[in-house]
């Protein structure tokens, strides 16, 4: 009962830091049509921000907000400057400008602080374990469970009630319909980064505090995970993005569990083998979304 | 001086040209009409007029001042709604939140609040169903929502782009007593229509498109008197042309 609980959790609060990589990834991607392979380097900044301030007399509470402020702005303004310009042009400009402004971001933290790890001040609380009838829980797994659940919630209500969630869903379904209901693209684009942003510092924010250091190259896993975790769970719905990073989560963890020591080591590639075994039976992933499949620039 | 005024507007797709050096004017209260055959070019009009396509050469200007350079968020800004052929619903949202789009513009709540009244009296059908997603609605029901919500945006020139497409004989009924209303209100209509009888019906004047070239304009009585529709139905022209 014990073991149950424990795969429970353990699943739940890896899953959700996963849906919310796969969210911030997807909310760009839906009206786009871009992956935007400078996601990770939105928690890579996110990161740093902690690293920096946490000398600081601030609480940990506002050290968290400022680092999420700083890679929300910073996506706005890769927007802005990098994604913009080229944005008439071809998805495939787009595409590289992506993968330019991620190296641009990963070796700019190379020379401004190192090219190796950097720990963060994780709080002792979080090492931790409350005891619930017997169970023994972490506090990290606790505080990552709640803050997703907040931010779940945070973008459900949104994306289903305010103006502006309903724009976005709109841009997801015709983008070029939305454009002469008087909406301004850029807008509509500028805040989806912004909202991806967020995404990225809040869940780079549990994912380093699990980690414990920040690197350059830290946000390359969590963008690969996105990536997998929307191509598996749907790419034409925000729900897939959710379904897809619950689903990583806990395939991740059962193997953990389940796979002989000796084979822990290509837990990895047993995860891609199931992906792929999904999208033969379900090649638009498990949930079947409604966004446009064509780029209206 | 007219509300739109189009003057050599010629708009290109590539190599293809879809409209060569159109004239065309709709003044204020006026319903107009564009008919002409499939390729003929009227959608390419509304398209130019609304900033979805440019005009490679010409000018359009509404109200005294030249749109076609600007985007079509900030042509739509100006007072022109299009509801384009394919209706352009959202699917993945409810009724209600594709009127709420259509009144994005409109600051003032009370006012939004009125139309949304009258939208509803008018179609009924959206009100009952206005929590329902906008993906379930039949294409009768969706061309019903498209033209509510271009109304709600309260525009100074609605432009209807074969409104009549794929429905069932009453309801293409009802979508012309609908356009008849709007015009007897004073609402200044832009329509293109295939269902040349109908359209010709309603209309204060029309233009007749060929293969991209203006063969004909005037009131219904002249136009019909002084061409052979038919001619111009069947393309007419050596070539026809693709429309996109």
């Amino acid at each position: 009962m014990d073991g149950v609980l424990q795969f429970v959790l353990n699943s739940v609060s890896l899953g959700s830091v996963y849906s919310l990589f796969a969210l911030g990834l997807i909310m760009v991607f839906g009206i786009l049509k871009l992956v935007n392979f400078a996601y990770g380097e939105l928690i890579m900044v996110a990161g740093y921000t902690w690293f920096v301030l946490q000398g600081s007399i601030l609480p940990l509470v506002v050290v968290v907000i400022v680092a999420v402020l700083v890679a929300a702005l910073t996506s706005v303004l890769t927007e802005r400057v990098a994604f913009r310009p080229v944005r008439s042009n071809s998805i495939n400009a787009m595409l590289i400008t992506s993968f330019a402004v991620s190296t641009l971001l990963q070796n700019s933290a190379l020379v401004i602080v190192s090219p190796r790890a950097r720990a963060v001040d994780v709080p002792l609380f979080f090492y931790n374990n409350i005891n619930l009838g017997g169970v023994q829980i972490s506090m990290s797994n606790v505080v990552v469970i709640i803050v997703s659940a907040i931010t779940l919630f945070g973008l459900l209500l949104l994306m289903q009630k305010t103006r502006l969630g309903i724009t976005l869903r709109a841009a997801a379904d015709d983008f070029r319909m939305l454009q002469l209901l008087g909406v301004r693209a850029d807008n509509v684009i500028v805040s989806a980064f912004a909202i991806s942003g967020v995404l990225a510092g809040i869940a780079g924010f549990l994912w380093i505090s699990r980690i414990g250091s920040v690197s350059p190259t830290i946000g390359m896993a969590p963008l690969l995970i996105a990536l997998i975790a929307i191509v598996v769970g749907g790419m034409n719905s925000l729900s897939g993005a959710i379904v897809g990073g619950f689903f990583l989560g806990t395939l991740t963890i059962a193997l953990q569990l389940l796979l002989p020591q000796e084979m822990l080591a290509f837990r990895d590639a047993v995860i891609f083998a199931v992906v792929i075994l999904v999208l033969v039976f379900r090649p638009q992933g498990i949930v079947k979304g409604r966004f446009a499949t064509e780029r209206i620039g | 001086m007219s509300l739109l005024e189009l003057s050599n507007v010629r708009v290109q797709y590539g190599a293809i040209t879809a409209l060569k050096e159109l004239d065309l004017r709709v003044e204020e209260g006026e319903l107009v009409a564009l008919v002409g055959s499939n390729g003929a070019g009227k959608t390419t009009t509304l398209s130019a007029i609304a900033g979805v396509h440019k005009a490679s050469s010409g000018s359009i200007v509404f109200d005294g001042k030249p749109i076609h350079t600007r985007r079509s968020a900030d042509i739509a800004r100006r007072g022109i709604a299009l509801v384009p052929e394919d209706r352009g619903i959202f699917p993945s949202l409810t009724i209600e939140e594709n009127l709420r789009l259509g009144s994005y513009l409109v600051r003032d709540k009370k006012s939004v609040a009125s139309e949304l009244e009258r939208v509803f009296d008018r179609f009924p059908i959206l009100k009952e169903r206005a929590r329902q997603g906008a993906g379930t609605l039949s294409g009768g029901e969706q061309q019903q929502l498209a033209i509510a919500r271009a109304l709600l945006s309260q525009p100074r020139l609605l432009m209807l782009d074969e409104p009549s497409l794929g429905l069932s004989p009453t309801l293409v009924d009802l979508m012309f007593e609908i356009i008849k209303q709007l015009h007897e209100e004073g609402v200044t209509v832009l329509l293109v229509e295939q269902n040349v009888t109908r359209a010709m019906a309603l209309a204060d004047r029309a233009y007749v498109l060929t293969t991209g070239t203006l063969t004909a304009h005037g009131t219904p009585q002249e136009i019909m008197s002084s061409i052979d529709i038919a001619t111009a139905y069947l393309g007419g022209a050596p070539r026809a042309e693709k429309e996109n």
